[in-house]
């Protein structure tokens, strides 16, 4: 259990259970309510600093009323020494808006510090975004303190919020990932034809620069040209067909396929597949929709060199 | 004057019906008798005669016969709030206070007679209340049901000044280990601190502690943690680890934490005071799955 387990409010309660054990009835906020603590002092009772009256809730447990003393803790004695900190990242906004509220951050100095602090006992007030960075994170210290009306706290304490690095497990939130699959899907008892190892291995620098592809303004392809029109060419679908037994390309149009427009120079961050040891250019072209029933699923790599 | 004590009842009345000023201490009461119909001779729908004699030592003499209505305590049955809450009260005498409290019938011990409460079965007690013949203004019986409760506050909490709200030690001038350690993680020192024995530190360990800290901690202390003979602050020097190892919901410990080593500075070391709790858990393994 924590340092301090309870809200004080309901320490107040046990204090008077604790105390006078032959009451009856075990006080609580069901039978017995207390007014708004107050200072106060006892005679030859150092450690007493307040006092409440305890009233009867009608027609219950008890009857009347009784004022006893008891002890506020000092937030500026019980964190004697101690800089409270709590590390918690904000995504950074203007300086001087609100990072967080106390009563944000009030969970997380309970965990940290034992402490069971609610709203009754402590003053709200924003935590600002500052212009203060410590080794990078952006930091802000404020005075937290008790409400006058707070069962168990007086004083105050200084709060030093640091705007921490973010928590993985905090900005993962989906942690379930979907979408890696086989092109066309996992089931493969309805699969399609997988493209994308069909002409991959294939050095297709000869076979473009001698039937250039429509947009080409010369022939062969030069480091100059970075896109061309999909057109069809039937020596692509003849070398497929040579090395595959078929092609897979059943029609003379690419209308609707994808991604062949561009012809990317390798090594590319897009393309970490392509093979840029030995090659410098390549054209991935995916098939759409339409055709994907008739021709296959995932895309062409075709690598060449220029 | 329903609520009045009794004798006081009959006397306001004596004194609204002829402009007298008696108290109580100018008058004796006779045992009152019934009347029914008439009373020497003369119609009356009073139940009741008493007679009222002049006290020794007042400025008055003689004597008067009066009558007038002892009320039946059964028509206060089903009268709205005569409702009464009674904790450990045995028997109709001892429930008095708590009548007058929550109804405000001032009921004397020679009103009614004694007899048990009798359990309702509900969880709630019943009391008889039968008048004396004896009472001068109550005839008749009623039943009333006692609920549990009505402890008087004023009586009950005899103890006033109560022994808190607690700071974690005694003196609370202290810097507080259990607070000022609470927040830390020694993880990182899993393999320095897990291995501490309970029993009084070696001088090992505790230098090993010390670097722990010296790294952890962000507050007043920390560059102060020492193991130097007779330095009394900050100093782990002959410091003894009451406990170690695994984190118990008994504790007043960060339950999130698997382990918890219990640390208590040596006799003559005030600052941090206190026990003071480190908490770690399992070395963290990025390949664990």
């Amino acid at each position: 259990m924590p340092l301090y387990l309870k809200p004080s409010k309901d320490e107040v309660y046990d204090l008077i259970n604790q105390a006078n054990p032959n009451l009856g009835f075990v006080a609580s906020p069901l039978n017995v309510s207390l007014s708004a603590p107050a200072a106060a002092t006892v005679s030859g009772q150092p450690n007493l600093n307040t006092k409440t009256t305890l009233s009867a809730v009608q027609g219950g447990d008890f009857m009347g009323r009784k004022e006893v003393f008891y002890r506020r803790r000092n937030l500026t004695s019980l964190f004697r020494g101690i800089t409270v900190q709590i590390d918690l990242y904000r995504a950074p906004v203007a300086s001087n808006q609100i990072a967080y509220t106390l009563y944000q951050l009030l969970p997380y100095i309970n965990a940290k510090y034992g402490m069971s602090l609610t709203e009754d006992d402590l003053i709200n007030i924003n935590v600002l975004y500052g212009s203060t960075v410590e080794g990078g994170f952006n930091t802000t210290t404020v005075t937290v303190t008790a409400k006058a009306t707070s069962m168990g706290y007086i004083g105050s304490f200084a709060l030093k919020w640091k705007s921490a690095p973010q928590d993985l497990a905090t900005m993962i939130g989906v942690s379930e990932l979907g979408g890696r699959l086989y092109p066309g899907g996992n089931d493969f008892t309805a699969h399609k034809r997988i493209l994308n190892f069909m002409g991959y291995g294939t050095d297709w620098s000869a076979i473009f620069a001698a039937n250039p592809w429509s947009g080409y303004p010369t022939a062969p392809p030069s480091a100059s040209n970075t896109t061309q029109t999909l057109a069809w060419n039937a020596a692509i679908a003849a070398e497929l067909a040579r090395q595959y037994g078929e092609s897979p390309i059943p029609s003379n149009s690419y209308a609707g396929w994808t991604g062949g427009a561009v012809i990317h120079t390798l090594p590319s961050a897009q393309l970490p597949e392509a093979n840029s040891r030995y090659y410098n250019r390549c054209i991935v072209i995916g098939t759409n929709v339409a055709s994907e029933d008739t021709v296959g699923v995932g895309r062409f790599y075709f690598h060449f060199n220029v | 004057m329903l609520q009045y004590p009794s004798l006081d009842s009959l006397l306001y009345y004596v004194n609204l019906a002829n402009a007298t000023a008696y108290t109580l201490t100018d008058l004796l009461v006779s045992k009152p008798q019934v009347v029914e119909g008439s009373w020497h001779e003369q119609v009356t729908l009073k139940n009741t005669v008493v007679r009222l004699s002049a006290a020794p030592g007042s400025p008055y003499k003689g004597n008067k016969q009066v009558v007038y209505d002892r009320l039946n305590l059964a028509n206060l049955a089903g009268l709205k709030g005569f409702v009464v809450y009674a904790y450990q009260i045995a028997d109709v005498h001892g429930l008095i206070p708590a009548i007058a409290n929550y109804t405000g019938l001032h009921f004397s011990t020679t009103d009614l007679n004694n007899v048990p409460l009798v359990d309702n079965g509900d969880g709630n007690l019943k009391a008889v209340l039968t008048a004396h013949p004896d009472s001068i203004a109550w005839v008749g019986s009623v039943e009333l049901i006692v609920r549990p409760g009505g402890v008087p506050l004023d009586e009950a909490v005899s103890v006033p000044n109560l022994p808190g709200l607690n700071y974690p030690t005694a003196n609370d001038t202290d810097t507080f280990g259990a607070v000022y350690l609470y927040g830390y993680d020694f993880t990182t020192y899993f393999t320095d601190v897990s291995m501490i024995a309970p029993g009084v530190l070696s001088s090992g360990n505790a230098d090993k502690l010390v670097t722990a800290l010296k790294a952890l901690d962000i507050s007043s202390g920390a560059a102060l943690w020492t193991n130097t003979d007779g330095a009394t602050a900050w100093n782990l020097k002959g410091a003894t680890v009451v406990s170690n190892g695994l984190n118990s919901s008994s504790l007043p410990t960060n339950q999130s934490y698997k382990y918890v080593m219990a640390l208590n500075l040596a006799a003559g070391v005030i600052t941090p005071a206190g026990t003071m709790y480190l908490h770690y858990n399992d070395p963290f393994d990025p390949n664990a799955t």
